[in-house]
């Protein structure tokens, strides 16, 4: 017997890949966007810091431009460096 | 911070609010105190209906003095509810006026939070016209000084929360070293130069609350609280305590 596939569906899952489930500073899910964003994934990245801390991308930018931050990291007041890979 | 051996000090309201299962009476039966002349006042008794009816005399029999006083506890603890009440109406109508910005966003959630992880010994709202206008209270944690006290404080947020660290200003005027007696605002420095938008209402109000117990008198805010707290700790007991009992009149 022969069949023949004329359509399929694929479905992918993914999730980020951070020691935590939540952004600190928006409090929302890495899975989901951070506070101002509407769609996941590639358009509201997850940042990793040399420190290891992970925040979305746009949070930590944001945290960063503000002048309280100083360029800390805000969990553990190191200088801020993006991690390098 | 002050959370852990309170857990259990306060007793659990069905609605999630923490009240001190004990208020401090003592100092009241014996001596001459001065009592808070805002009492007697036209002003006192418009916000505390019951305020107007009790006389006090100082020669009062002791146990007049007890039933009046015992009067002003419940005071203390209904003006607690009241913020309690205010958190529920805020709860009807929170999710159809939140204006969407990161900030107000943020704040939802932090209300969440608090509403479903109350810590000991605090309360907080925002106000149902503004997210970025709350309202919180905190009360003296148990065997201190403070024990009893209703301190009831503002928190003004901006559009840069979490980014930049509330401004916050307590209602109820608190002799503390690092307080202003002023206007009420607070020198911390979790809310200056080491705030992270890690932190939280909750994180703000408990900070405020251990610093209660905890000054700092090497940063003072209010001169004279600082030099009684490290030179006559009788006189700054007796101070805290009279704003402890004024605090159930604001
Ligand atoms: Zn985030
Ligand atoms: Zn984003
Ligand atoms: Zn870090």
């Amino acid at each position: 017997m022969r069949c023949r596939i004329t359509r399929a569906r694929l479905v992918a899952a993914w999730t980020w890949n951070a020691n935590d489930d939540l952004c600190g500073i928006c409090r929302l899910p890495f899975d989901g966007t951070c506070n101002a964003c509407k769609t996941p994934g590639d358009d509201c990245p997850l940042a990793l810091g040399e420190c290891r801390h992970a925040f979305h991308l746009h949070c930590i930018l944001k945290w960063l431009s503000s002048e309280t931050s100083r360029n800390h990291c805000p969990l553990c007041r190191q200088e801020w460096q993006f991690q390098q890979r | 911070m002050a959370g852990g051996r309170s857990k259990n000090a306060g007793r659990r309201l069905r609605m999630g609010i923490h009240l001190p299962s004990k208020v401090v009476v003592h100092l009241m039966f014996h001596g001459h105190v001065q009592f808070p002349s805002v009492l007697q006042t036209g002003a006192a008794s418009r916000h505390l209906p019951h305020a107007g009816k009790h006389s006090l005399r100082c020669d009062a029999p002791a146990a007049q003095r007890r039933r009046i006083f015992q009067s002003r506890r419940d005071l203390a603890l209904e003006s607690a509810r009241s913020v309690r009440n205010g958190v529920f109406r805020f709860g009807a109508g929170a999710e159809a006026v939140v204006m969407s910005t990161p900030a107000r966003r943020r704040l939802i959630r932090d209300f969440k939070k608090l509403q479903q992880d109350p810590p000991a010994g605090i309360s907080a709202a925002p106000s149902e016209a503004d997210v970025l206008k709350w309202t919180g209270v905190i009360f003296g944690p148990e065997d201190s000084v403070f024990e009893g006290g209703v301190f009831k404080l503002t928190l003004t947020f901006s559009e840069e929360y979490p980014n930049k660290p509330p401004v916050v200003k307590f209602i109820t005027k608190v002799f503390h070293p690092n307080f202003y007696y002023g206007d009420g605002g607070v020198c911390l420095d979790l809310l200056q130069n080491s705030w992270s938008p890690i932190y939280d209402v909750a994180a703000v109000l408990t900070s405020i609350q251990s610093l209660l117990c905890d000054p700092n008198p090497n940063s003072p805010a209010n001169a004279e609280a600082a030099r009684l707290y490290l030179e006559d700790r009788r006189e700054y007991n007796k101070r805290v305590l009279q704003c402890v009992e004024e605090s159930w009149l604001t």
